[in-house]
């Protein structure tokens, strides 16, 4: 079954897409929403529009499936894995990474902090999806070694490392590079709003 | 596989260190194991075929206070103490 994902979406795009489903002719279809007022709002509709609708809460999302006569009724754990986005599994955060060094105060304490923060990082078994440098965060990929080592494994490891291009260039660095690819605001925007979570460092 | 961990007093003398160190041997930065209890969060991890390099320089250096673990196969051992 067709799971429409509206979670995060603002009044009145759950209903929207659902009316959508329905113009389109889908006659079983859930959409997921993560507040009681699009619940009401897609009962509303689905009392407006002929169909009859279950919701099923799991942690602080509900999932209403909308459901016509003669529609197909596949569990929702089964929908799940057929077409759910893959950002929604397990483990797929980013790592945002604004400047070179963590916190604010020295700068000489800051840096061994982002250093040491790549080695227990790789040290672990919970991996990012991507980590994302910025401004004075590409820094740490082209001149402190450390990190460049730690991140170079990271990046075997299927961690994708971003680095903005324009940054890159603004501090004269783009030859420089030695771990990540360059890329642009578009793909480092993209990388967040997939993100499950996104950590800020 | 195995590495050599200095530890350290004070923060202040471990990054100290490792200004002192890094441009002459290779080194690594990282949070003080847990299974060491008795120093600052910060400790410097060389390699087993650079710890005697390390050890030199450590020696003939300013900073007097640090211990020194032989880490093997997740064995932590105490090798030197020094004051901590």
């Amino acid at each position: 079954m067709k799971m429409i994902d509206a979670l995060k979406k603002a009044c009145p795009m759950p209903v929207i897409l659902a009316k959508k489903e329905m113009d389109q002719g889908e006659t079983g279809f859930i959409v997921a929403v993560d507040n009681k007022i699009a619940v009401e709002n897609l009962k509303k509709l689905a009392s407006n529009q002929g169909f009859s609708i279950e919701i099923e809460q799991k942690e602080d999302n509900f999932y209403v499936t909308f459901l016509k006569d003669g529609g197909e009724v596949i569990r929702k754990q089964e929908a799940n894995k057929l077409i759910w986005q893959e950002n929604f599994v397990k483990g797929n955060y980013s790592i945002f990474v604004g400047k070179d060094y963590i916190g604010e105060g020295e700068h000489t304490l800051g840096r061994s902090l982002i250093q040491m923060f790549f080695y227990t990082l790789l040290e672990s078994d919970d991996l990012p999806e991507s980590i994302l440098f910025m401004n004075s965060g590409v820094k740490l990929v082209v001149e402190d070694e450390q990190c460049i080592e730690h991140i170079g494994q990271l990046s075997k490891k299927g961690v994708s490392i971003i680095v903005c291009g324009t940054c890159l260039n603004f501090y004269g660095l783009a030859e420089k590079l030695q771990v990540g690819s360059i890329s642009n605001m578009y793909d480092i925007v993209n990388k967040m709003q997939k993100a499950t979570k996104v950590i800020t460092l | 596989m195995s590495y050599y961990l200095f530890t350290f007093h004070s923060t202040h003398d471990a990054i100290a260190s490792k200004q002192y160190l890094e441009c002459r041997v290779s080194t690594c930065i990282m949070p003080t194991l847990r299974e060491i209890s008795n120093s600052c969060g910060i400790s410097i991890r060389v390699k087993e075929e650079d710890f005697k390099k390390a050890s030199d320089l450590m020696k003939q250096g300013v900073i007097k206070k640090y211990n020194v673990y032989c880490i093997q196969d997740k064995q932590v051992t105490c090798i030197e103490k020094n004051d901590l």
